[in-house]
């Protein structure tokens, strides 16, 4: 009997702050930074030029001043990975701000208005939220025609719903506090107590979010520049570069496809990691 | 000089009555406890006075100003921050965990006296830290690093930093530690005597009420059962609700004999 | 004749890689029928003692000294007694009885499960047995509680109810921790009421936990107030207001406001209430206190009898002569 009026036993939060993050969110938190390094420099620091073709070099293999190899049309492997990491790898930061800053204003906005809005607000989510954003995306696109910038804003904006629904509950947990109803009290104007209160208390759940997020924002690129409805080829691009690749996974070459798939799965699982090990340490700080 | 007026003030949520028909005032430099348990209704009168709520009928006025609707311009809230500020009860969640005292206060400074230079509010700052008790150190501290009778020393700085006529503390000791509590209630009392502010106290303790308030009223399902100068309304209740509070405060050496009934 | 008895009770807690202490040396004995009120402010570890008592301490933690329940040896049960232990012997009701309650199963399923599991009672019996549990602890119309949901009881109803669970392993000890502090005050008198006659009619043993030393006295036989992971003093309640003999006793009696007169002003006991871990190696309560000497901070005191007390405090003796309005610590 007694057994069932044991209380949860949860590890103290400064246990719980010390663990979550871990070897593996160190790791992935510098694989983020290499990665955005190249991101950043990786077109001058390519070895060749990502889009000088040489026929007679397709399909070879790594040699000395090729440490990947050649793609069909015999272009540089490493220096198109190089080069294709802006696209691959900036894109979803673009698509991911755009998301968070949309989101976390309208999340914010509703939990400090409630009433109407708020139910309105989740209304709107729900719906938006039970259609997966790929398809939107593809959707879109479909209508707008192909390119970066229409595949971009069209994830963005694919993304707020998932981004408000997290920010809203936390924002609404936040402005339930004492505090925000003593600053209202005080005078204070409700901008002011939303953009410099309530919005830096909630902040690390929204980075914890906006870099989960980052990982399907990867993939969904990707997969969009591989439907060619994104990047359009022959610029360098992982997603792109894994299409292209097919040819040649089909003729015994695959090195083009895996080193781009690799590529991506790695920094997907990186942000994943980053996201989950941000989310986690914010609820141990919580749990006091 | 008659600092709170409240005159039949109601206040229903959806088909549910919180606050039926209430009135009470409040003079200068003195107190008045509000007295209830839970869904009583005294939690919402607070709210409804602090402008956090609007009533469904009646009338508040604070310092002769009607606040019964909401502040509709940016000074209209600011001159209502200056008649009445509010002591929530748990020093946990009443304070922004990422200010320190001094940024806080600094904050409620310039939004009230636009005119004052830096030097002026730190001079301030200072001044209402000694005043509530605070140290050096403590004013530059975070909320996590402080205790809990220090948050409470600190959101009563803030409130002070306003300059209220009138300060509501709604069970703004209870969450204390006894050995706190009476610091705290101690420091309520020179606050009240060195600057002539009201007091509204809104507490279940019938203790801490009989220490602090002047004049009591017992809340009972939104209504007041009783009112009148607290040592009346405790030596003699003339409500059997009243008396049930008062029979209900632990005492050594008297078992609890009141008949369990569902 | 000693049902429970605590020895030199130790505990000591991993906090974020380091070890932290929360019980520093507790003594208690209760008796068969007894009740004993643990009194304390936040960081004294009453509610540890508690849990150690029930061995529901948070992982990773080290016990040491001795807890002896009816002779036997309790930090040495293995699995299956402990299960009879809780079940039979030592049951314990906490602050927030909608932390313990389920929120979607009935309270009739909440109480006929632990008869079912660990009476072995059918299931028509245990209802009936539940209905008993339930009048026994005020309910009356158990029949139809039986069939409702947590939301639909208040707070001192749900309270009563886990009361009652409590009582279905047919305990000799019941815990209680800060039971009545989320209640109303006319609750919480109902609820010390109902705790007060089972320990009566059941000649129950009882460890009231609390922070509250008005409340404390009002039901129970014995204080022991705890100060810092330890007990600074144990003696019969109505001594204990009458004559307290710890400075901080006297401190803390004297700090509450009075129910029966305004006070011109509280005496206060400056500074904060210190956690265990933090604890010097002198009397814990030095720094706060207004009769320190320098042997207060050298020395760790010692429980020692001073006439009918049990007083952690070098200085007792010595304040013991003086009037008790001298004792009654400074004013902040």
């Amino acid at each position: 009997m007694t057994a069932m009026v044991l209380p949860g036993v949860r590890p103290t939060h400064k246990a719980g702050r010390a663990s979550a993050f871990g070897l593996a969110g160190r790791l992935s938190a510098a694989v983020v930074i290499i990665f955005t390094v190249v991101a950043l420099i990786g077109p001058w620091v390519a070895p060749h030029d990502p889009q000088a073709v040489d026929l007679k070099a397709s399909f070879w293999g790594p040699d000395a001043g090729h440490l990947l190899g050649y793609d069909a049309a015999g272009r540089d492997l490493l220096s198109r990975l190089l080069a294709g990491a802006r696209t691959s790898f900036l894109g979803p930061l673009v698509i991911v701000g755009f998301a968070t800053l949309l989101g976390s204003s309208i999340a914010v906005a509703a939990a400090w208005y409630g009433r109407w809005l708020d139910s309105a607000v989740v209304a709107v989510l729900d719906v938006a939220l039970a259609f997966p954003g790929l398809l939107l995306a593809v959707l879109t696109v479909a209508i707008v025609g192909p390119g970066l910038p229409a595949a971009t804003l069209a994830l963005g904006v694919a993304y707020v719903p998932h981004m408000a629904r997290l920010v809203r509950s936390a924002a609404l947990r936040e402005v339930g506090r004492d505090y925000v109803d003593a600053l209202r009290v005080q005078g204070l104007p409700a901008v002011r107590i939303a953009v410099r209160h309530v919005l830096p208390n909630i902040w690390p759940i929204v980075i914890g979010q906006a870099a989960l997020t980052l990982a399907w924002a990867t993939v969904d690129l990707a997969a969009l520049s591989y439907l060619g409805l994104g990047v359009q080829p022959p610029q360098p691009d992982w997603g792109v570069m894994v299409a292209a690749g097919q040819s040649g996974v089909l003729q015994g070459y695959p090195a083009e496809s895996v080193v781009a798939g690799v590529c991506l799965v790695v920094a997907a699982g990186a942000f994943n990691l980053l996201g989950q090990r941000l989310l986690r340490r914010c609820e141990g700080a919580r749990a006091r | 000089m008659r600092l709170v007026e409240v005159d039949r003030l109601s206040k229903s949520f959806g088909d549910r009555l919180a606050v039926t028909d209430v009135s009470f005032t409040l003079e200068a430099g003195t107190t008045l406890a509000i007295v209830g348990e839970s869904g009583s209704g005294k939690t919402t009168i607070a709210r409804m006075l602090a402008g956090l709520e609007t009533p469904t009928a009646g009338r508040i006025a604070v310092c002769g100003d009607d606040r019964s609707r909401p502040a509709r311009r940016a000074s209209e809230r600011r001159d209502r921050a200056r008649q009445l500020q509010i002591v929530f009860q748990d020093p946990y969640s009443s304070l922004d965990p990422r200010q320190s005292l001094s940024t806080c206060l600094d904050e409620v400074l310039r939004l009230h006296h636009p005119a004052m230079d830096r030097a002026a509010r730190a001079a301030r700052v200072a001044e209402l830290a000694s005043l509530t008790g605070l140290d050096g150190r403590q004013q530059s501290a975070l909320p996590r690093e402080l205790s809990g009778g220090q948050r409470q020393r600190v959101a009563i700085a803030r409130a002070l930093a306003a300059e209220p006529a009138v300060m509501l503390l709604d069970e703004s000791v209870s969450a204390l530690d006894v050995s706190v509590q009476a610091q705290i209630l101690n420091l309520l009392a020179d606050i009240r005597a060195a600057t002539g502010v009201g007091y509204i106290l809104i507490s279940h303790d019938l203790a801490v009420v009989r220490q602090l308030s002047d004049r009591s009223l017992v809340l009972r399902h939104g209504r007041v059962v009783e009112h009148g100068p607290t040592s009346e309304v405790l030596d003699q209740p003339t409500h059997p609700y009243t008396r049930l509070l008062r029979d209900s405060v632990p005492r050594p050496g008297r078992r609890p004999a009141r008949p369990a009934n569902s | 004749m000693t049902l429970l008895s605590l020895k030199a009770l130790r505990v000591v807690l991993p906090v974020g890689g380091s070890d932290r202490q929360v019980l520093r040396g507790v003594d208690l004995d209760i008796a068969e029928g007894e009740s004993v009120g643990l009194v304390g402010e936040s960081g004294s570890s009453k509610s540890m003692t508690a849990r150690a008592i029930s061995r529901m301490l948070p992982p990773g933690a080290r016990v040491d000294g001795r807890i002896e329940f009816d002779g036997c040896d309790v930090l040495g049960l293995g699995r299956k007694e402990l299960r009879t232990y809780r079940a039979h012997d030592v049951a314990t009701v906490f602050q927030d009885p909608r932390a313990a309650l389920n929120p979607v199963r009935t309270i009739g399923d909440f109480l006929c499960e632990g008869l079912r599991l660990t009476m072995g009672m059918p299931t028509a019996m245990a209802r009936r047995r539940a209905v008993d549990l339930l009048a026994e602890v005020g309910i009356d119309d158990g029949e139809r509680r039986l069939r409702q949901y947590p939301h639909q009881l208040s707070g001192g109803l749900l309270q009563r109810v886990v009361i009652a669970a409590a009582l279905a392993g047919e305990p000799r000890l019941l815990l209680a921790d800060e039971p009545t502090t989320a209640l109303d005050v006319s609750t919480q008198a109902e609820i010390v009421a109902i705790l007060d006659r089972l320990r009566r009619t059941r000649g129950l043993a009882l460890l009231f936990i609390s922070h509250d030393l008005d409340l404390a006295a009002s039901i129970c036989d014995r204080t022991a107030v705890m100060y810092a992971g330890e007990i600074v003093e144990l003696q019969a309640s109505t001594e204990l207001h009458r004559a307290p003999r710890h400075p901080y006793t006297i401190g803390l009696l004297g700090a509450r406001p009075d129910i029966e007169q305004a006070l011109p002003r509280l005496r206060a006991i400056p500074g904060q209430p210190l956690a265990a871990f933090e604890a010097p190696p002198g009397c814990a309560f030095a720094d706060r206190c207004a009769h320190c000497v320098a042997a207060c901070r050298a020395d760790h005191p010692r429980l020692e009898q001073l006439s009918t007390a049990l007083v952690r405090c070098h200085r007792a003796e010595a304040l013991q002569t003086h009037s008790p309005g001298l004792a009654k610590g400074k004013v902040s």
